[in-house]
């Protein structure tokens, strides 16, 4: 009888957590809020990390290393550590500015728009998907298009279309995201032909300090066979915080 | 008997024969100047711009000529040099590693052509140390410093011993950025090279590239340019052309052998015009000479003489008169052009800016190959034959009785 009661209890429970769980789960997020949610994950409140890169070309390939500092959507810092030839280097985006600072020549250059569809050192990137000039939440109108499996992992497959005031080379862009992390697994880029232009793969989901990411994300531009950029995260650190005047071209000159 | 008959009937009218010599000799002469002289000036154009651009014939990493990034760049080879310089035509190799950057100096910014360059073998060639007109020149590839053209410099607003700050795009996607000190400042005269051209010492251009011992291709020089297409082919012949691309000037810079070709089919017509005007000189004393002679060859042929052999004799004499109208033309135009070549024609005032304009030396020199005086004078020669026809005709048709009358 007090089995019986028990399970009741349990049942009971359960019944009423069900509408709970399902609120929470994945089926009632809208497309924006998945994006966001996965954009929150790979980005903190403030981020300290610390990549290599990989360019891959169907002749010789290539390495560097570097630190990235970012707070919210609006700055980041990079200075890449080596080479030794670019060893000094500095990007620092400051809202919808970008400045490189190059040391064998002293001087900051700030890049004009008309320059941030270029590739940015070398690889497949181009300078606006460095600094993510443009936001995947609030530039983008965001649909969901269904579930798709990717890496054996359930992920929602959202098509998110540029907002016509925002400066996006792209006519749309898809994502795939892990309904269970939230991240972004793989991306597709398309350009204004509807044509697909590269595709983005991220890999190697890696616990980095309590906090799920993919380690590995892997650029492939569509019709340079043989081209690719792997950016790899050996260590990143969430929210600790960094003052705004990190973030300034004079600091740019003395980064470490 | 018959050529006698001819050369005594020749000097039977010393001054026709004389005027119709001199006028031929005239003809032979202007054309082979004006050939000449043509010929000349393309060829100095040609040799002038091909030694400061890309050479009469460059050697690149296959490929290359179609995606010019400093990616396509080969290493520099010994052996390749020995065995381009096997060729006896080949005089000289230049080795160039040649860029684009973006050159700053103070607030002003420009785009520019860096050219990595051996300063020693390329002043060998187009004499690079004398167009120095501000600074020196650049001595050896070690050398740590760079050579502007004066253009640049003045748009660039900088002058000698300031510092120029250059920034590009470095081997397999590495940076190129840079200080360099301008050591001198050069006039060339192609104003696109004028403007736009940063000359740097080949060791120091392959460090800011990254790119150390290499290069984006090897100019080669040659002693004439008659023979570009079979040399290409002969240099195609002894390298590795998996490895290798050929090619001549006429290839990487069709605009200016269609500018050429264009201004050569002008002179044709005026060539033309010429021979036009000399063909009638010539058929009116013929004509002069059928209607004076009328009355002799008609008892000529009254007396028995064959129609055709005399025909024969007067075709003869037309010969013999345009062959010693063509030599005496070849002759002088020989010791003219001779002349004219080692005393060029220096062009001054307005004309100089002109061709300095189009990127050429202000000098005229005349082209001494065999091949003007030769086909000029096979071209009036044969001319004057098709003429001489003429009279021959007219003896075949012509009736003795009324001549003789006549």
């Amino acid at each position: 009888m007090k089995n019986l009661q028990f399970l009741k209890v349990i049942i009971g429970i359960i019944i009423f957590t069900m509408p709970l769980i399902t609120a929470f789960s994945q089926e009632n997020l809208s497309a924006k809020e998945i994006v966001k949610k996965a954009d929150d994950n790979m980005r903190g409140k403030t981020s300290q990390a610390d990549i290599t890169i990989k360019i891959i070309r169907p002749t010789w390939s290539r390495e560097m290393n570097m630190k990235a500092w970012s707070k919210g959507d609006d700055y980041s810092m990079i200075l890449v550590t080596s080479p030794a030839r670019e060893k000094g280097t500095v990007f620092l985006k400051r809202i919808k500015e970008v400045w490189n600072w190059i040391p064998s020549i002293e001087r900051t250059i700030k890049l004009p728009p008309s320059m941030m569809s270029q590739s940015w050192m070398g690889t497949d990137f181009t300078n606006d998907d460095l600094v993510k000039a443009a936001s995947s939440v609030s530039d983008y109108d965001h649909k969901l298009q269904g579930k798709e499996t990717i890496l054996d992992k359930d992920c929602y497959k959202i098509e998110m279309i540029p907002k016509p005031s925002a400066a996006i080379v792209w006519e749309k862009v898809i994502v795939w995201i892990d309904s269970e992390d939230f991240l972004q697994l793989k991306t597709e880029f398309y350009d204004e032909d509807g044509e697909l232009v590269n595709i983005m793969n991220s890999s190697e989901i890696k616990e980095v300090r309590g906090r799920k990411i993919t380690s590995k994300i892997e650029m492939l531009p569509v019709d340079k066979e043989g081209n690719s950029t792997v950016i790899i995260y050996n260590d990143i650190i969430f929210d600790t915080p960094i003052n705004y005047n990190f973030f300034t071209t004079r600091n740019m000159k003395q980064l470490k | 008997m018959l050529l006698k008959l001819a050369w005594l009937n020749i000097w039977r009218n010393k001054r026709r024969t004389i005027i119709t010599t001199t006028s031929i000799f005239f003809t032979v002469l202007l054309a082979i100047l004006v050939r000449s002289l043509t010929d000349g000036i393309y060829e100095n154009m040609i040799r002038n711009v091909v030694s400061y651009s890309s050479g009469y014939v460059q050697i690149h990493q296959k490929g290359y000529w179609d995606e010019q990034s400093i990616d396509n760049t080969f290493e520099e080879d010994e052996q390749l040099y020995q065995e381009l310089l096997k060729n006896t035509n080949v005089t000289h190799l230049m080795p160039r590693l040649q860029t684009f950057a973006l050159a700053s100096y103070a607030d002003k910014t420009k785009g520019v052509l860096i050219l990595g360059i051996d300063p020693t073998k390329e002043k060998a060639v187009n004499k690079l140390h004398e167009k120095i007109t501000a600074g020196e020149y650049i001595e050896t590839i070690d050398d740590n410093a760079v050579v502007l053209g004066d253009g640049l410099a003045s748009q660039l607003r900088l002058k000698v011993n300031d510092t120029l700050v250059l920034l590009g795009q470095g081997y397999h996607a590495s940076s190129a950025a840079g200080k360099f000190i301008v050591k001198g400042l050069v006039k060339l005269g192609s104003p696109e090279l004028n403007n736009n051209v940063i000359y740097m010492p080949m060791k120091l251009s392959q460090f800011m590239h990254g790119a150390e011992g290499r290069l984006t291709a090897v100019s080669v020089m040659l002693d004439k340019t008659t023979n570009l297409e079979t040399l290409k082919f002969s240099l195609e012949e002894s390298i590795d052309l998996k490895k290798y691309e050929v090619m001549s000037w006429k290839e990487m810079m069709p605009e200016m052998d269609q500018f050429i070709e264009a201004d050569s089919s002008g002179h044709f017509i005026i060539t033309g015009i010429l021979y036009f005007i000399i063909s009638f000189g010539l058929f009116s004393t013929l004509l002069m000479m059928m209607f004076e002679r009328k009355h002799e060859i008609g008892i000529l042929i009254a007396i028995g003489m064959k129609k055709h052999l005399l025909g024969f004799v007067l075709l003869l004499e037309s010969i013999m008169i345009s062959l010693i109208g063509c030599s005496a033309g070849i002759v002088a135009g020989i010791l003219v052009v001779k002349w004219f070549t080692k005393y060029p024609i220096q062009l001054t005032g307005e004309l100089k800016e002109v061709y300095e304009d189009y990127g050429v030396d202000s000098i005229i020199y005349f082209s001494s190959s065999e091949n003007v005086f030769i086909t000029q004078a096979l071209i009036v020669l044969i001319v004057s034959i098709l003429l001489a026809l003429y009279p021959g005709f007219k003896v075949m048709k012509l009736k003795p009785v009324e001549a003789i009358n006549s």
